[in-house]
């Protein structure tokens, strides 16, 4: 059976990964903006 | 929540988001279009498009509304490993990513998937690709439109055949008003409404109920659902892993992005796509999973999601919901418009219908077939035929059975026109049949077992030495 500790690790681990795309993709989208690379 | 009717919006309030959405991305669109007037900006977004803007698109184009409604859905039936397995397509991604480089290299000035088959294999295996590709995309736009429609009449009430609609018309307007850069420019919009809105959920739901609390829920209640050894899942994670890959290997969705992505972006891009794709099954799923210990009942497991955040946001989340589903669903629909316009119109309009037609006059083509993929759709999407998902995982033994042929013909030299085409018939025959008498699970898996033993045998038994420059010549 799946432990409580690893189902905490998928959906805490999870929801800090979906923060930090979002994050990302728009720190990415600024400084490519910047340096005029968008496309 | 609408109060009295079951639903989460009122109709009056979904036809009022429906309409700021529809009026902000046509908007967009028709900003954008400004980039692709040419043809090459119509089609690849004039093959420069920056880290940024790349792994958004590849994130939001595979963030479907399965991935937000199907994913709950799987973790509510199948449990942990439901999500899990949901959350392997991320593998398609990560395993394009070499394949976006390879692809780029071999084919600086290339258009579409076909195009690639045609020169590497020749007609016939053309001629088959064609047809799995077509019937894949078009089953997926189909998926998508008719998923748009169920989920906005769940939602507010709004009748299936007019929310349905609304999508459709919505998508193919920016599609045709700005090609893949409009395309390219809403993606990035909706990827991060799709992260933004996940996230708000999930914190919601863990502030009304810890994992623990949840994982003591299911202990009691379904423990199969937390079960390591759960065998329909684990076959339905191999499958769905194979289901991923075959997708993105062969899909011109994903090629077009390659062709498109400036030199040395393509790579990371669908690297980063991938790490940033992974976890949005695992957390949607973990929606399914909180909706027993948090006492909601739920009469469709495919709506587990939506009435979990309208439950505990009330109204808010349920706009909330509305919002990232919609964004989910128009970001897949435009991508599968623009690339399927590209394959009839570079495949099968230039090359039988106006063979001499120059760039401007295909450019027009191009938008003349946005809207005429988009009007067959909703004309299969009307009498609303079939389940979700069952329109879909049709067409995985197809898909499955082209992942080998794409492979070897980027990289072994030996690899046979022979091989690729008895790999994609035999793959999917096979798969069709595992499909029909076993199930839906352990199609993909059969599909892609086939067609390996078919390629790599077949190519074996031969000695031909492709010479790799061909590609780069193109079509004559």
């Amino acid at each position: 059976m799946f432990s409580a500790w690893w189902l905490e690790l998928m959906v805490q681990g999870g929801l800090v990964l979906v923060i930090g795309a979002a994050v990302t993709l728009v720190a990415l989208w600024l400084r490519d903006l910047s340096r005029r690379r968008l496309w | 929540m609408s109060e009295g009717s079951g639903l989460l919006l009122s109709p009056e309030l979904g036809w009022a988001l429906l309409a700021v959405f529809s009026v902000l991305w046509v908007a967009l669109g028709l900003y954008w279009g400004r980039r692709a007037r040419s043809l090459d900006g119509f089609m690849v977004a004039g093959r420069n498009v920056g880290l940024a803007l790349g792994a958004a698109t590849a994130m939001a184009t595979w963030v479907t509304s399965n991935t937000t409604m199907l994913a709950p859905q799987f973790a509510l039936e199948l449990g942990v490993w439901g999500m899990l397995a949901y959350s392997t397509a991320s593998l398609g991604l990560f395993l394009f990513a070499p394949l976006a480089a390879r692809i780029r290299a071999l084919m600086p000035e290339g258009y579409t998937s076909a195009e690639f088959i045609e020169l590497r294999y020749g007609r016939a295996a053309w001629a088959v690709f064609m047809v799995l590709s077509l019937f894949y995309a078009l089953t997926w736009l189909v998926s998508m439109g008719m998923a748009g429609g169920l989920l906005i009449e769940a939602l507010t009430g709004i009748d299936y055949a007019y929310g349905m609609t609304v999508v459709l018309a919505v998508c193919v307007a920016y599609t045709v008003g700005g090609g893949l850069f409009a395309v390219i420019g809403t993606d990035f919009i909706q990827s991060v409404v799709v992260l933004v809105g996940l996230a708000v959920v999930t914190i919601f739901v863990l502030d009304k109920v810890s994992v623990a609390e949840v994982h003591a829920s299911l202990t009691v209640e379904r423990p199969m659902l937390l079960s390591v050894l759960f065998p329909a899942a684990l076959i339905a994670l191999f499958n769905n892993l194979l289901f991923g890959l075959g997708e993105v290997f062969h899909s011109n969705v994903w090629w077009s992005r390659a062709f498109a992505m400036r030199e040395g972006v393509g790579s990371r891009a669908y690297l980063l796509a991938g790490v940033m794709w992974l976890p949005v099954p695992v957390v949607a799923g973990f929606l399914g999973l909180a909706a027993p210990a948090l006492g909601i009942g739920v009469a469709r497991p495919d709506m587990v999601a939506p009435v979990v955040a309208g439950t505990l946001l009330g109204e808010a989340g349920a706009v909330l919901v509305f919002v990232v589903v919609f964004s989910s669903i128009a970001s897949s629909i435009d991508s599968l418009l623009a690339a399927t316009s590209d394959l009839l119109t570079k495949e099968v309009v230039a090359r039988y219908l106006l063979p001499g037609a120059g760039a401007e006059r295909l450019r027009r083509v191009a938008g003349w077939t946005v809207v005429g993929t988009g009007v067959f759709a909703w004309a299969v999407c009307l009498p609303k035929v079939g389940t979700l998902a069952t329109v879909l995982f049709f067409a995985g033994p197809m898909v499955a059975s082209m992942i080998w042929p794409i492979l070897a013909g980027l990289y072994w030299r030996r690899a046979t026109a022979a091989g690729a085409v008895l790999g994609m018939v035999g793959g999917t025959g096979v798969g069709l049949w595992v499909y029909v008498s076993v199930g839906w699970y352990a199609a993909s898996l059969a599909s892609a077992l086939v067609s390996a033993v078919l390629v790599v045998g077949a190519t074996l038994a031969s000695s031909s030495q492709f010479s790799f420059e061909r590609l780069r010549e193109g079509r004559a």
